[in-house]
């Protein structure tokens, strides 16, 4: 058994530049186990939970008002739609379908979505629709299993929700520079968020299968387990399971990184295993690297081992209003009120809730949202003091940094005087929005904001400038076929003029065209004979 | 209400400053213990007068005063230009650079944030152009004093320019103070080393000199603790991270390059590299001056240059220029340049690098205990 050699952890990572050490308030939810919430009666599912937009039309909701649904049971589906890109949802509890109504599910657009509501029976008994089975993967083919994913709808569950089965569909080549690589993210940089930490400390060995799965999907030589050093319970709990397994000849290792945000990002992570950088019109796939998150393989698991349709997933519920923090399975579709008042928190004292981590995540104040997909952690913390905006002092502390190498404070400066054309020489568009320099800006200026306004501005402006160098195109077509146009006219009007002429000299010469028509004859006439002379030539030589 | 991120790191504008000023403290000390009184004097003027037309500006610009009044931004310009006066200088002098400094320097141009030069430097180049005498006759060393004024008459030269000596009971005006026990002024070392060298001398000449004058060895010695002192309290702002160390280093790093081609050319006549970095004000200007986030140049390549060439400027300066410590001018005339420099000096955004560098890091080994793996939640280096 050589699984001891075989299995490595790496102790030498790539570095990125800049990131930050926030504090990380991780103990709060990390040092109690994880907790079944009791679900609640009332489910409000989103129709469309991935990060995919304008795919609402596409979904067919086949669920009508009043029908009765079994947990896991499909609610939408995909097969006649042409899009590609949307997953189904499933029913969270076995209950009645209440309604089908649109409702704002705090998008930023705050655009309403449309919203399937599902009344739960009195009991919900758990795992009925789970085949009790274990299935054999290694025998299905690629196809299938991509398939089955799709159908669990999963999902990326790292808080993108980009199609899984998407990411999955292309596989991967390998050669001698870059071997195909399945790096699984487990990094969790953001402040507050242990759900992963939790779910690799209890279930590593099902994230490794799940692992498996997603590598022999896309044709994988090399699996990478990349966590930050602040989680080593969950870094031994990897490496037992990394010990039992012997019989997959696979390049299986964990690398464990130090500690810095934003080193969960795809491409940060990528570059923090790899050493490489990403240009910008290059895929990770084009480096022939898969990132996958934990709960994303989790997923993947329950769905091909255990034909689990993802109904549920683990949210860190955490905050200084928290009684008791943790990590809690979560049924999708529970509205945050009911969380709200499952864990006791003071209304009073909350502003608003905070979706994800504290640097990227989202302030919602309307606490009727069902939780999704996207929601790995729920923060739920007491009024913070209003912070004062003075004027950038130019101290720099944003380039040091910034993991993209950008220049914010001169984006900053761009972006206030509204000269987009430069921000736009600036590389704006790579920037990944981590807020790492809005962190550290002394000055606490809200520089992501302004950010993500001037990228909407720069987008508008691109999309202006494409249009009117379309519309400059066409214009210069219908001059140029116009000109065409004037030219073939003139030349026909010459033409007709020189022929008119031409007929008025000859009509000088021969007045009434006798002339013509006698030569016309003649001309008749010695052509009929020639081609007389011909024919019986042509018969002699057949004779 | 704003968006993400919701954390942010508690180190504000305000206690940057205010740790800049603290930066300040081993150096003024020092200067406080060689050149006495006048140096306190000089603080407390400096900084009630920069408050005080900071007050005046903001309130006729119609802007909160106590709001922009704590960020201490004024109080820094004022403390770093009283440290680089001369002790004993009139109280009107002070005013008025201080005030130009506040006013033309810095609100005229919108304010902090938005001034290209270095307000503190602007204020020092006008007066030291307006008044060149009381500007370049330092205080010799107290030591060296036949009358070392107490905080009174400190008090009273500054204001009235003449203070009564208790011994002899003559009064007697900064220049009598100046005057040495042989008659002579005494002149910074850069000062007495570029008048020598203009009178024909030799630098080994001016050295044997120096070596049998007991005065201006005393002398010269508190410059170099001066300096010494204020390079320590520029290694406490690095080791704070307030500022970083791209343009201290490129500006010694040049100075010492530049001085050592020159002195290669011709020993005797161009100064060695120790006493353009340990005579005058090359700490006070390399840590606290050059390095102004506002006027100075902001990517990281940028400020290697910008750093490199003020180091060069103010070799060039000291040797060819007519003023013996020009860093003030060094400075201003890169502070021209750092918008150009950021320009041309960008960091390559992400997607460039075809390879990067490996780091070690520490191996997480199966035996460690997981509590001993698991301590306080890990802090922000910031924050301590």
């Amino acid at each position: 058994m050589n699984s001891m050699h075989k299995n490595t952890t790496l102790n030498a990572t790539y570095k990125f530049h800049g990131g930050i050490h926030p504090t990380e308030n991780k103990l709060i939810s990390s040092s109690s186990s994880i907790v079944k919430l009791e679900p609640g009666k009332l489910f409000r599912i989103q129709v469309n939970q991935s990060s995919v937009q304008n795919v609402e039309q596409t979904i067919d909701i086949i669920v009508t008002k009043g029908q009765k649904v079994v947990l896991g049971e499909v609610l939408t589906s995909f097969q006649s739609s042409i899009n590609l890109l949307n997953v189904p949802v499933h029913s969270p509890c076995n209950g009645t379908v209440l309604e089908i109504e649109l409702f704002s599910c705090g998008h930023k657009s705050s655009l309403p979505e449309m919203t399937i509501i599902i009344q739960a029976n009195e009991e919900t008994p758990h795992e009925t629709s789970v085949t009790k089975l274990k299935n054999k993967w290694t025998e299905e083919s690629q196809k299938s299993l991509i398939n089955k994913i799709r159908n669990a709808g999963i999902v990326g569950l790292g808080g993108a929700t980009f199609p899984t089965h998407v990411k999955l569909s292309s596989p991967l080549s390998s050669d001698s520079i870059n071997p195909a690589t399945l790096i699984i993210n487990a990094m969790e940089c953001e402040p507050y968020i242990t759900c992963d930490d939790r779910l690799i400390r209890d279930y590593a060995n099902k994230i490794i299968e799940g692992a498996l799965i997603v590598s022999r999907i896309v044709n994988c030589e090399k699996i990478v387990f990349a966590i930050e050093d602040n989680k080593p319970e969950a870094v031994l709990a990897i490496q037992e399971s990394i010990k039992q397994i012997t019989e997959i000849e696979l390049g299986l290792s964990i690398l464990v990184a130090p500690t810095k945000y934003p080193s969960g990002g795809e491409k940060q992570l990528i570059q923090i295993v790899t050493g490489q950088e990403l240009t910008k019109q290059q895929l990770p796939k084009d480096l022939n690297i898969l990132v996958q998150n934990v709960a994303t393989l989790f997923a993947v698991y329950q769905a091909i081992v255990l034909n689990r349709n993802l109904t549920e997933r683990l949210v860190t519920i955490t905050g200084d209003l928290v009684d008791e923090p943790g990590n809690y399975w979560i049924p999708f579709g529970t509205p945050f009120s009911e969380i709200i008042t499952k864990f006791n928190i003071s209304k009073k004292d909350l502003d608003f809730i905070i979706i994800g981590g504290p640097l990227m995540g989202q302030k919602i104040s309307s606490f009727d949202i069902p939780t999704s997909k996207k929601v790995n952690c729920l923060i739920f913390n007491k009024r913070i003091v209003k912070v004062e905006v003075k004027d950038c002092i130019r101290c720099g502390e944003c380039e040091t940094v910034c993991p993209i190498k950008l220049l914010p404070q001169q984006l900053y400066w761009f972006s206030k005087s509204e000269q987009w054309k430069p921000m736009e020489q600036l590389d704006l568009k790579a920037c990944i929005e981590c807020g790492a320099c809005d962190y550290v800006c002394p000055s606490d200026i809200p520089l992501v904001d302004y950010f993500r306004f001037a990228k909407s501005e720069v987008k508008h402006l691109l999309f202006k400038e494409k249009a009117s160098e379309l519309s400059k195109q066409r214009f210069d077509n219908r001059e140029k076929r116009l000109n065409r146009i004037k030219l073939a006219r003139k030349a026909k009007q010459k033409k007709a003029t020189q022929d008119r002429k031409k007929a008025s000299e000859n009509k000088s010469i021969d007045p009434d065209g006798k002339k013509t028509a006698i030569l016309d004859a003649l001309n008749r006439v010695k052509n009929k004979t020639k081609q007389k002379n011909e024919t019986n030539t042509g018969l002699s030589n057949e004779e | 209400m704003r968006n993400n991120p919701f954390a942010t790191n508690t180190r504000t504008t305000n206690q940057l400053m205010l740790l800049v000023c603290a930066g300040l403290i081993p150096g003024a000390i020092t200067q406080f213990y060689f050149f006495g009184w006048g140096i306190l004097i000089n603080l407390i003027l400096c900084g009630v007068f920069a408050i005080s037309a900071e007050a005046l500006v903001l309130k006729i610009r119609k802007r909160s005063i106590l709001k922009t009044l704590k960020d201490n931004s004024a109080l820094l310009t004022g403390l770093l230009l009283g440290l680089a006066i001369p002790p004993l200088l009139p109280w009107w002098m002070s005013f008025i650079g201080v005030y130009f400094a506040i006013i033309f320097a810095k609100h005229l141009y919108g304010g902090l944030g938005y001034n290209p030069f270095n307000p503190a430097m602007i204020g020092y180049v006008l007066l030291l152009i307006s008044f060149p005498l009381a500007m370049t006759n330092w205080l010799p060393t107290s030591e060296l004093l036949t009358l070392k004024p107490d905080l009174m008459q400190s008090i009273e030269l500054t204001f009235f320019g003449v203070t009564n000596d208790s011994l002899s009971n003559i009064s007697k005006n900064v220049t009598d103070i100046k005057t040495l026990a042989d008659g002579f002024t005494m002149a910074t070392p850069l000062d007495h080393i570029r008048t020598s060298l203009t009178q024909g001398f030799m630098l080994s000449e001016i050295q044997s000199q120096s070596n049998e004058n007991v005065a201006f060895t005393i002398n010269s010695n508190s410059w170099i603790w001066v300096n010494i002192a204020y390079l320590v309290g520029g290694i406490y702002l690095l080791f704070l991270k307030i500022i970083r160390w791209h343009i201290p280093v490129s500006i010694m790093a040049s100075m010492v390059v530049s001085s050592i081609f020159l002195s290669m050319l011709d020993d005797q006549i161009y100064l060695s590299a120790s006493d353009h970095l340990f005579y005058g004000a090359s700490m006070l200007s390399v840590f606290f001056i050059a390095t102004d986030p506002v006027s100075a140049s902001t990517t990281q390549k940028g400020r290697l240059v910008y750093g490199a060439l003020i180091g060069f400027t103010l070799i060039m300066i000291r040797t060819f220029g007519s003023y013996p410590d020009a860093f003030a001018f060094a400075v201003i005339l890169l502070n021209i340049a750092s918008p150009t420099i950021d320009h041309y000096f960008r960091p390559k955004v992400y997607g460039t690098n075809i390879t990067g560098k490996k780091i070690p890091i520490k191996i997480m080994d199966d035996n460690l205990q997981k509590d001993n793996l698991r301590g306080n939640d890990f802090k922000d280096d910031h924050n301590e």
